[in-house]
């Protein structure tokens, strides 16, 4: 039984491992182009434009990876990866997030000092207040359960001392 | 000064204990147990949060103490043995 239990464990260790791997590539992805940039010309535009005006590699490769990486991240979520594995993706897409801010609202491609610390603080706020939602939540769902859990207790001890049946229609 | 979630936890573990003190090894009596159980009732209607010390008091005057370490809040038996 101990052996059967530490193969288990062995095989939750490497799909936790691959997992985990998925998720760091889940969060390189949205940066593929750049990356394929330095040892490739991407500037070359693509013939087929249907759903875009102009089409070029480093576009192409960039709505395509964009789309790969949630898939990714869902397939890995499923094998448990490294709890830390999360963080990358956290800050993997909060640059992105900054560099879409500063293209969109702030019409400019240089990314500045106050961007990101906007954006973090901004990130910083939502994480507090999904994390006191959480605490209410919780603490909601544990006085729940010591109600149910303590009401049960008290039916057992009335059963058992007035020798009641479970299905008594007195006590409905 | 502890998280409301921590001492409703705490009281809840408390709670366990007592039952499995009474029901399972039979070491306390149903008196003892229903005592034990208001005052546990009345420290969960609290509003107010208290702090870990407080806590740890009211759970040795039950014959219990309140463990906090890396791995999280735990309760165990005074008399373990």
């Amino acid at each position: 039984m101990l052996t059967q239990q530490s193969q288990t464990d062995h095989a939750n260790i490497k799909y936790s491992k691959v997992a985990s791997f998925l998720v760091v590539l889940s969060a390189v992805l949205p940066f593929l182009n750049n990356i394929v940039g330095y040892f490739y010309n991407t500037n070359v535009q693509i013939d087929n434009t249907v759903g875009a005006r102009s089409l070029d590699l480093d576009t192409s490769i960039y709505y395509l990876s964009i789309s790969i990486a949630p898939i990714l991240l869902a397939i890995a979520s499923l094998f448990k990866p490294h709890r830390y594995s999360y963080y990358v993706i956290i800050i993997s897409y909060y640059v992105q997030l900054v560099a879409y801010i500063e293209f969109i609202f702030f019409n400019v491609n240089n990314i500045s000092i106050y961007a990101y610390i906007g954006v973090g603080v901004a990130l910083l706020l939502i994480i507090f207040v999904l994390n006191r939602l959480l605490r209410i939540y919780q603490y909601d769902e544990s006085v729940y359960n010591f109600r149910k859990v303590t009401l049960d207790r008290y039916a057992k001890l009335l059963r058992k001392h007035n020798d009641i049946d479970q299905n008594d229609t007195t006590l409905r | 000064m502890i998280q409301r979630f921590d001492k409703v936890t705490i009281l809840l573990l408390l709670s366990d204990l007592l039952w499995e003190d009474y029901f399972v090894n039979k070491t306390i009596t149903e008196r003892d147990y229903l005592f034990a159980m208001e005052k546990i009732r009345c420290k969960m209607k609290e509003r107010y949060v208290i702090s870990m010390e407080e806590l740890n008091a009211f759970s040795i005057s039950l014959d219990y103490k309140v463990i906090k370490d890396r791995s999280g809040i735990s309760v165990s038996r005074i008399n373990s043995n």
